[in-house]
């Protein structure tokens, strides 16, 4: 008797803070999923954007200073690289047009955090366009490359920079994890471009371990002679 | 007169600085030099190993020459500090008696990785180039004296979509019982009101 005394005051205690603290915080987790789940992309914007409003006002100032890209014409033959100015990191010096995928934005150098928001990026580990080697693009799935799943093989990838045009023919698009190296070569000293956003498969949940790959090759424009001496 | 004079002054301070893009200077013979010594995979240890400086890198340092002109004197430096690293490399893997083909640099023992580091910083001075090493994320950034970023050893492919980790689930998760407590809470009063007036 006194047993089932016990177990029904305990059971009265436990309902307040059942009430109060487990049966919120249960539900608000079930919500946080949901949100997460169901607006993944739409959240990610968000994010994204607000990381924009919340990045220093002077660092806007200076970067809108410092890009006003100026398109070069020149279409074939070669250029000096003397003739030339060489980029500066987290700076415009080109733009990426493929049409089948409606996707034109600007071409930076370096792909810092704050350059990725504004545009498509070169990591500065691999040669500028035009330069005769591999030159690696990304740029955010839910931005600039929203329909980079959309270019196929064949296709044609404009990019203009300050000192010429170039287009690349897609030999190769396909999702593979970030780490597999063997989609690209950076030994390679033929002109090349390979441009790659995430890749969502699964959940909101995580890293997204995998990125969709676009490989092209060069097919025309003014290749820079180098004018290496010695 | 002297506010005009000052804003003036302001004025074309602030447009030379944001002269950003640099004249591409091509690549000289030393610079050459240097970047073979960089690309070069010549057997180092009495096993017959070597290392090598990953080609990111190299092309990274390859992008910066294009921007400045080397003087011999500079080569010169760079090459001894560079020779004087590969003996420290040398050392470590034979002390170590490393039999396979390419030696990990991450092997290395830590009084001979701060050497190391300081030949690279030594390296960098030289062509006007700042080095800092930030052993908490193991992140080197390297910068000219504008401050403008020559190379950073992050990896060659970023992350291009929002990753939602268990912290951002949770502070998800912790604003939503905010907002869930605070609607709870005036759904409470406001009943409690009712009851009064009845």
């Amino acid at each position: 008797m006194k047993f089932r005394e016990n177990i029904t005051r305990i059971m009265k205690n436990f309902k307040k803070p059942m009430r109060l603290i487990i049966t919120p915080l249960a539900f608000a987790f079930i919500l946080a999923l949901a949100v997460l789940l169901v607006l993944n992309f739409a959240v990610g914007d968000i994010i994204g954007y607000g990381s924009i409003l919340f990045m220093r006002t002077e660092d806007y100032g200076q970067y809108d200073a410092d890009n006003m890209f100026e398109p070069s014409s020149k279409e074939s033959g070669t250029v000096n690289i003397k003739d030339i100015k060489f980029p500066s990191y987290e700076r415009v010096y080109g733009e990426i047009e493929i049409h089948s995928a409606n996707i034109h934005c600007p071409l930076i150098y370096g792909d810092s955090t704050r350059a990725l928001w504004r545009g498509a990026c070169q990591y500065i580990g691999s040669t500028i366009i035009g330069y005769g080697g591999t030159t690696m693009v990304a740029a955010h799935v839910n931005r600039h490359f929203k329909n980079l799943n959309q270019v196929e093989v064949g296709d044609f990838i404009k990019v203009t920079t300050t000192y010429g045009v170039y287009l690349y023919k897609v030999s190769y698009t396909g999702v593979h994890f970030a780490y597999d190296n063997s989609v690209y070569d950076m030994n390679r000293k033929d002109e090349n471009l390979v441009l790659y956003t995430c890749y969502y498969e699964q959940t909101a949940l995580g890293n997204v371990k995998k990125r969709f790959f676009v490989c092209a090759d060069y097919f025309s424009g003014p290749l820079i002679d180098k004018g290496v001496t010695g | 007169m002297k506010k005009i004079l000052c804003l003036v002054m302001a004025l074309a301070l602030t447009f030379s600085l944001c002269l950003t893009v640099n004249a591409a200077t091509g690549i000289n013979a030393n610079e050459k030099a240097v970047l073979d010594e960089l690309k070069s995979k010549e057997a180092l240890g009495k096993n017959g190993w070597s290392f090598f400086i990953p080609t990111e890198y190299v092309t990274a340092a390859e992008n910066y020459f294009n921007t400045i002109d080397m003087t011999d004197a500079q080569k010169d430096t760079i090459l001894g500090l560079i020779a004087e690293g590969k003996k420290i490399v040398k050392e470590q893997g034979d002390k170590a008696n490393f039999t396979g083909k390419v030696y990990n640099l991450k092997t290395m023992e830590i009084p001979a990785k701060e050497k190391v580091l300081e030949l690279g910083q030594k390296a960098c001075k030289e062509v006007g180039l700042t080095l800092t090493y930030s052993s908490k994320d193991n992140k080197v950034i390297i910068k000219d004296a504008k401050g403008v970023v020559a190379f950073e050893n992050t990896p060659i492919v970023k992350t291009t979509g929002e990753s939602f980790n268990v912290t951002s689930a949770v502070v998800i998760t912790a604003i939503s019982v905010v907002i869930l407590a605070g609607v709870a809470y005036l759904v409470i009063v406001a009943k409690k009101k009712a009851l009064f007036v009845k």
